[in-house]
């Protein structure tokens, strides 16, 4: 019936979909265990793999010479995590007081991290190493459907004068969903003023470039609300007190925490996570254990409703405790200029002068007011899969379903469950896939996890042939002295 | 086709999606990517001023497209002779004209029907095999929503008079803006007669604003109280066209300082100490004194307690034009012109090069997107150093004497006044003219030149006058020698 219609199709043993980090770490990969870039092809809008990452990265305060929340060692763009980033980053800048500081961390210091420069520079190289350009294909794609005989249709708008339909097709073997968050979450009540004001500037989210509330501030003193409590706050509020400082500004800091974290939290003594003044810290986004301790044993084993408790155990919102933030937020509050406050926010109106009043509940009852010039919500990303049409196709055609906790239900080696067909298997990676058998995938370390997983079963179908021991330190090398595959 | 006149239209109940698009009426139950080439069918010719033949005639071309699969959809539309309706798949159709009531059924026809009804039609309907019955209060004034039917009574009025409205987008109505709409009336954002006192002078650590410490920022405020809003709302036809409600009361009936909190017991929130209130909503008077101890201005004004956005600047006292009661005479530019761009999967309208929605933060990039002309949102702000906010809604004419333009007084560009001490703005500066969604910058011609600064760029360029330069969110831009702004936009991707 594809042929009848006259819509040109492309035969590709492996196909991905996304062409972020999820993607790249993937062929990355394959073409390390030895698949030839002319089986694999790479579906996607954007250009180079970090462009998302680098984005919202930017955008929330993380430019490239920032560090990002990241352990030294997650390398998505050295399989083998060495050498880590922390010891790159000495050697480049001359400066062994990384290396202590990875020895001490976290005790004596703050968990050492990479800066995000070093991770997008790093991926350059690597996508140039294996050829990453030759399989990327630019397009939307449309919908993966299971195909009569095994194996899936990928249908494919491609951008506008590139191809002479439409549509194209790919018929693939395997194919790999990697497509990221749905979008960012723009909060009800926030919606709601940005349609009624049509003012797209004073109420801003922490992911889209919000650059006025910094440059207004250098020019008159006002007040800000953040809303939120994780690792996108941290970053907000310190570029607020840094330009604070930098340029001796009077800005207020109102903070609305929705869960107002006054200590240590857990079920039991022996996990417990450090928390106060309204933050839950942790040194990464998951506890460390999820990456081979025990959490990550226990896990593997749980199923429906126990999984998705486990998952709330370990859940929530949370970011690093680092130094220099506690000094700068002590400042704060002993100046008087940052007042943290739980509470949840019914609307926000705009007051007669042109602010912005927010209706703020709390939980003992009080309702609060302030007035601000500028709300800065970073609250987090829409992680609603359903609101991806890929997924949401997936889910009503195709038999996927979602797991407990409301995402991708993929198997331990990343298949998506319910879709197979005849020899064909369709994979998923990324944050679709959380609260499966193994936590911790929307990281760089789980993607690569994802990764490995992936080519294995790939090795098992006969795709490709598995890794040894003598290619992975052959390849290892061709690694460091950055020679192709 | 025109809305003027176009009656009631009622959605009916069931699982397939209903669109009402400028007067153009779609009803269609199929796969996702149809159903979205179906809508961008009704929305492109909505856009084009297309009646209901054009829109057939696209139908058809999707429907053509789509051969092989059965697609239920219905479509209708005013021609001048009539109603135009085309059916396909399991769709319905019945519409009463002047030779009584003719049916289509979209499973008679091999490939689709279509039908011409001469008019006057009184009473058209189409459906999907599931629809219901509509409800008698139900209305679909404009947009799309899931449905198994419509319904439209072109005869009966009521408040159907008014034009149907597209769902998350006000109506662009360009005609009726430029001949109802009033001048905007005054938004007073200088006027605001002299603050608060400042108390003596106690800014440790305020120094003067870090952009340009050049530029004296209260420079430009001497203003008394401008012309008072006029009493009772103006009379805007199109209120959802002008989101902004003009603004407030003018400064003198305002509270006194906009309270940082309720007045609820709020101890996270300590005394500031003397003289500076207690509110984290209510910074110190230290800038003003820091401007007033650098000789800037002349009797400062709390800018704390005006407006931070000015959609339109008025004339100092010491403006030639003198003085505020020639406002209101002056008439507001059009704000919102129609532009190319295209909706997220909820239907907001958006710059087709954005990674994200504006309105709601889904990813654009994941469906396929059918450009189509719709009202222009605001593009960014620029932002001035003394902290001036340009709502980017219109083309702006910046200058030291801004309102004589000709320009201003044929009502094109909105004034902005900017002055500086060293006299290098000129009275006609600067024109910042809005292209689709570019922002371009026009050196008129002034004495001391226009200079960019794109972002990471550490250097200052001369724009050439009378030449459209567009510039990219985060350039800084100096106007003569003293004063700057930047141009800001969370659409920066």
């Amino acid at each position: 019936m594809v042929a009848s219609a006259g819509i040109p199709m492309y035969d590709i043993p492996f196909l991905t979909v996304g062409g972020g980090i999820g993607s790249f770490v993937t062929v990355d990969y394959l073409r390390i265990y030895g698949v030839p870039t002319s089986q694999m092809r790479v579906i996607s809008n954007i250009d180079h793999p970090w462009q998302t990452y680098e984005f919202l990265t930017r955008c929330s305060q993380i430019p490239r010479g920032e560090r990002i929340r990241s352990d030294s060692s997650s390398r998505p763009d050295n399989l083998w995590g060495f050498p880590s980033y922390a010891l790159e980053e000495a050697w480049k800048d001359k400066n062994p007081a990384y290396l202590w500081q990875l020895f001490t961390e976290p005790l004596l210091n703050d968990y050492w991290t990479p800066r995000a420069g070093t991770v997008f520079e790093n991926l350059e190289r690597e996508a140039k190493r294996i050829n990453y350009w030759d399989m990327l294909v630019k397009g939307q794609v449309r919908m993966v459907r299971k195909r009569a005989g095994g194996g899936y249709f990928t249908v494919v708008t491609p951008p506008e004068g590139a191809a002479p339909t439409k549509r194209i097709i790919f018929r693939s073997r395997f194919v790999h969903i990697a497509v990221g968050y749905p979008g960012l979450k723009f909060l009800p009540d926030l919606q709601e003023f940005r349609t009624k004001y049509s003012d797209y500037q004073h109420v801003v989210n922490a992911y889209e470039p919000h650059e006025q509330v910094y440059e207004f501030l250098k020019t008159r003193p006002g007040t800000v609300v953040i809303r939120g409590g994780g690792i996108v706050a941290s970053r907000v509020l310190q570029r607020l007190f840094d330009d604070r400082k930098k340029f001796g500004l009077q800005t207020q800091i109102i903070h609305i925490f929705r869960t107002f974290i006054t200590g240590s939290h857990g079920p039991h003594l022996w996990s417990r996570r450090k928390g106060g003044d309204g933050w839950a810290y942790q040194g990464f986004n998951y506890p460390k254990s999820v990456w081979g301790g025990q959490l990550k044993a226990e896990m593997r084993k749980l199923e429906g409703a126990e999984r998705a408790a486990k998952y709330k155990q370990m859940g929530g919102t949370n970011t690093p405790y680092r130094r220099h933030w506690q000094e700068q937020m002590r400042a704060g509050r002993e100046g008087g200029y940052y007042h943290a406050v739980q509470g949840t926010v019914d609307r926000v109106e705009r007051t007669e002068d042109g602010r912005l009043v927010s209706y703020v509940r709390s939980n003992d009852g009080i309702i609060r007011e302030p007035v601000a010039d500028y709300i800065i919500d970073c609250t987090g990303l829409e992680a609603d899969i359903s609101e991806h049409r890929i997924f949401a196709d997936l889910l009503q055609h195709s038999g996927a379903y979602r797991n407990p906790v409301g995402r991708l239900e993929v198997e331990r080696h990343f298949e998506v469950k319910g879709t197979a067909n005849g020899d064909g298997a369709l994979y998923a990676s990324g944050s679709a896939t959380l609260g499966g058998y193994f936590p911790g995938v929307d990281t760089f370390l789980g993607l690569q996890i994802a990764a490995q997983e992936i080519a294995d079963d790939l090795a098992r179908r006969g795709f490709v042939k598995k890794m040894g021991p003598l290619r992975s330190t052959a390849q290892w090398f061709k690694w460091a002295f950055n020679s192709p595959v | 086709m025109t809305d003027q006149g176009f009656g009631v239209v009622r959605p009916l109940p069931g699982n397939g999606l209903v669109a009402h698009v400028g007067g153009l009426l779609l009803v269609c139950d199929a796969a996702e990517a149809v159903a979205e080439d179906l809508l961008g069918a009704v929305r492109e010719t909505a856009a084009s001023g297309g009646d209901g033949r054009a829109l057939a005639r696209r139908v058809a071309q999707v429907l053509a497209a789509m051969m092989g699969e059965p697609v239920a959809c219905a479509v209708a539309g005013h021609v001048p002779e009539g109603v135009a309706v085309l059916v396909s798949g399991q769709a319905s159709a019945s519409v009463t004209g002047s030779a009584g009531e003719v049916r289509l059924a979209g499973r008679d026809a091999l490939t689709w029907s279509d039908r011409l009804v001469p008019g006057p039609v009184t009473r058209v309907e189409l459906r999907l095999p599931d629809a219901g019955a509509a409800h008698r209060f139900a209305r679909l004034d404009g947009g799309v929503i899931s449905g198994g039917g419509v319904q439209w009574d072109p005869a009966e009025m009521g408040e159907a008079a008014q034009p149907p409205m597209r769902a998350a987008q006000p109506a662009p109505a360009p005609v009726q803006a430029e001949s109802q709409a009033p001048p905007m009336p005054p938004m007073s954002p200088m006027g605001a007669g002299p603050g608060p006192a400042p108390g003596p002078s106690m800014a440790p650590d305020w120094g003067p604003p870090p952009m340009e410490p050049a530029g004296p920022p209260m420079e430009q405020r001497p203003g008394p109280v401008m012309e008072p809003a006029p009493a009772g709302p103006p009379p805007y036809p199109l209120g959802p066209a002008d989101p902004y409600p003009p603004a407030g009361p003018p400064m003198e009936q305002q509270a006194p300082a906009p309270q940082g909190w309720h007045s609820e017991p709020m101890p996270a929130v300590p005394s500031q100490g003397p003289g500076s209130g207690s509110a984290p909503a209510m910074p110190s008077h230290e800038d003003i004194d820091t401007a007033r101890a650098n000789g800037m201005g002349g009797d400062p004004i709390d800018v704390r307690n005006e407006s931070f956005e000015y959609e339109l600047l008025t004339p100092g006292p010491s403006g030639p034009s003198g003085t505020a009661p020639d406002m209101p005479m002056m008439p507001e530019p059009e704000s919102r012109p129609l532009v190319y761009g295209v909706d997220c999967k909820n239907d907001h309208f958006n710059d087709p090069r954005v990674p994200y929605c504006a309105v709601c933060g889904i990813a654009l990039v994941q469906r396929t997107l059918v450009p189509y002309k719709g009202p222009r949102p605001p593009l960014g702000v620029l932002l001035l150093d003394d902290g001036m906010t340009l709502r980017l809604d219109t083309d702006y004419l910046l200058g030291r004497d801004p309102e004589r333009a000709p320009e201003v007084a044929e009502g094109a560009v909105r004034p902005a006044k900017v002055t500086s001490p060293d006299g290098s703005v000129s009275r006609r500066h600067l024109r910042v003219a809005l292209d689709g969604w570019d922002v371009n910058l026009v050196d008129l011609g002034s004495v001391n030149g226009t200079q960019i600064q794109p972002p990471g760029d550490p250097n200052f360029y001369d724009i050439p006058p009378n030449e459209p330069v567009t510039i990219a969110p985060g350039t800084t831009v100096r106007i003569g020698v003293s004063r700057t702004m930047r141009y800001e936009s969370h659409r920066n991707s």
